[in-house]
């Protein structure tokens, strides 16, 4: 690439509009460039003021005191890498349209492929016992073929399977919970529990005697499924039991709406 | 010590000898833009509050890596806000955001400050008030594509497939706009510290 190419791409960059070929060569040319490197300054100063045109609106009070509890557990333990975001994966529609990602962003190293093939006996069994879950069954097939690519390459240690129930707000509710106690990361599988409307989200909760923590949100589809991976930001031997609630759309910073499943991790 | 006064590179120099004090200064001076940012972009509430917790122990970590001849600290703060948002909403192949053409990108800026806004500090206002004013001097389908690429996500491919544009005419409008938000910017900064 030379300076007249790079000069052209190099506002875009600043946006991140560049797609990851065209940025590596970019990349590539400003470091040794110093005057498409000047320029290169000057647009991220220019995109970096681009926030400051929006509307902006203030976090939950909670996050300052997180934020430093956070650092402060990192102080106590130096070593320790930054814990990855804790985002829920949206589940697949149903007719999957949408490619699910090949692997979990996150390093999903506490459930690995035993995860896999107990969850394709659970529900190889699910389809022998229950003819009326076929169609279930066939969700989750064509879900684990794409899953597979997801989970390929990881290992799997002393994964455990918690079993959700639906409560009076969703008796037809069942989910599972693939996890490793001393792992911080687990893979949640629902079934029956119906979807919700626009405005609202499911969201999951690690549960302890003081705490509340959001393992993230997620929707089902018109059957009822969702699987979502969950990351906690401390191993889940520390929690007692996790519940999933109904919240506006978008999560909450704590459980405020009715609860709909619930499990005993201990 | 009174950190209120201090500027935004003191509080950092003070930051990577592990002033808590001086974390939290620049984190009540950038949250609000680090989290709307987040928002913007994701669309949730809650994974938005993670980015922002994760830009600000960013700070923590590598706060010695920051190079005040190089960068602002707000415009590195903002800038890895809005890297990890991307590479969230890319790697979730999500297109979730409340910020579409439906809200008026082609015509306006959605949810552009408001001078009232009785929150904001008074540098803040000045600067909020010159990127909306400079943002929409820029032309309308100039301006819708650098905010699908910056709030969305979007590569030049992803906009003109959206668009149903050709590939060159995106690329060309994202570098006039830019080149004339820059103009814009310089021009209406002279006098204030805002580039």
């Amino acid at each position: 690439m030379n300076c007249e190419e790079a000069k052209e791409l190099i506002p875009s960059y600043s946006i991140g509009a560049l797609d990851k070929e065209e940025a590596g060569k970019l990349e590539e040319h400003i470091a040794n460039c110093p005057e498409c490197s000047a320029l290169y300054l000057e647009f991220v100063e220019v995109a970096g003021h681009i926030p400051f045109a929006l509307q902006d609106t203030a976090p939950s009070p909670e996050l300052k005191e997180r934020l430093f509890a956070r650092i402060d557990q990192l102080e106590e333990t130096p070593t320790e890498a930054v814990l990855p975001l804790r985002i829920a994966y949206t589940p697949p529609s149903a007719d999957y349209a949408t490619p699910v990602p090949s692997r979990l962003p996150w390093g999903f190293t506490a459930v690995g492929i035993a995860a896999v093939m107990i969850l394709a006996v659970w529900i190889g069994t699910l389809h022998t016992r229950l003819a009326q879950l076929e169609d279930r069954y066939n969700i989750v097939s064509s879900s684990l073929e794409q899953q597979s690519e997801m989970l390929e390459g990881m290992t799997g240690t002393a994964t455990l399977v918690k079993g959700l129930e639906g409560t009076n707000m969703a008796p037809e509710a069942k989910g599972m919970m693939f996890l490793s106690p001393s792992n911080t990361d687990a893979l949640l599988v629902i079934f029956g529990l119906p979807p919700v409307t626009g405005d609202k989200t499911y969201q999951l909760w690690l549960i302890t005697d003081s705490t509340r923590v959001s393992g993230g949100t997620f929707t089902t589809n018109e059957r009822g499924y969702a699987m979502t991976a969950v990351e906690a930001p401390m191993p889940l031997k520390n929690f007692q039991s996790v519940g999933v609630t109904t919240e506006p759309k978008g999560g909450s910073t704590w459980p405020s709406g009715e609860r709909v499943m619930a499990a005993n991790l201990r | 010590m009174d950190y209120s006064v201090l500027s935004d590179n003191d509080l950092l120099n003070l930051t990577v000898k592990r002033d808590k004090d001086a974390l939290g200064e620049l984190y009540d001076r950038y949250v609000r833009s680090v989290y709307s940012l987040a928002y913007k972009i994701i669309g949730n509430r809650v994974v938005a509050e993670e980015i922002a917790q994760e830009v600000f122990i960013s700070a923590w970590q590598k706060s010695d890596t920051f190079n005040p001849s190089l960068a602002k600290a707000s415009t590195w703060l903002l800038s890895i806000a809005h890297h990890k948002s991307i590479d969230h909403k890319r790697r979730l192949s999500e297109r979730t955001t409340k910020v579409s053409l439906n809200d008026g990108y082609a015509g306006h800026f959605p949810q552009l400050w408001e001078e009232n806004d009785p929150t904001a500090h008074l540098w803040e206002q000045e600067k909020r008030m010159l990127i909306g004013k400079a943002l929409k001097q820029i032309p309308d389908n100039q301006r819708e594509v650098i905010l699908l690429a910056y709030f969305e996500g979007m590569t030049h491919n992803d906009i003109a497939g959206k668009l149903s544009l050709p590939l060159g005419t995106v690329k060309t409008r994202i570098r006039l706009g830019m080149f004339k938000l820059k103009d814009i910017l310089l021009h209406e900064s002279e006098g204030s510290a805002l580039l």
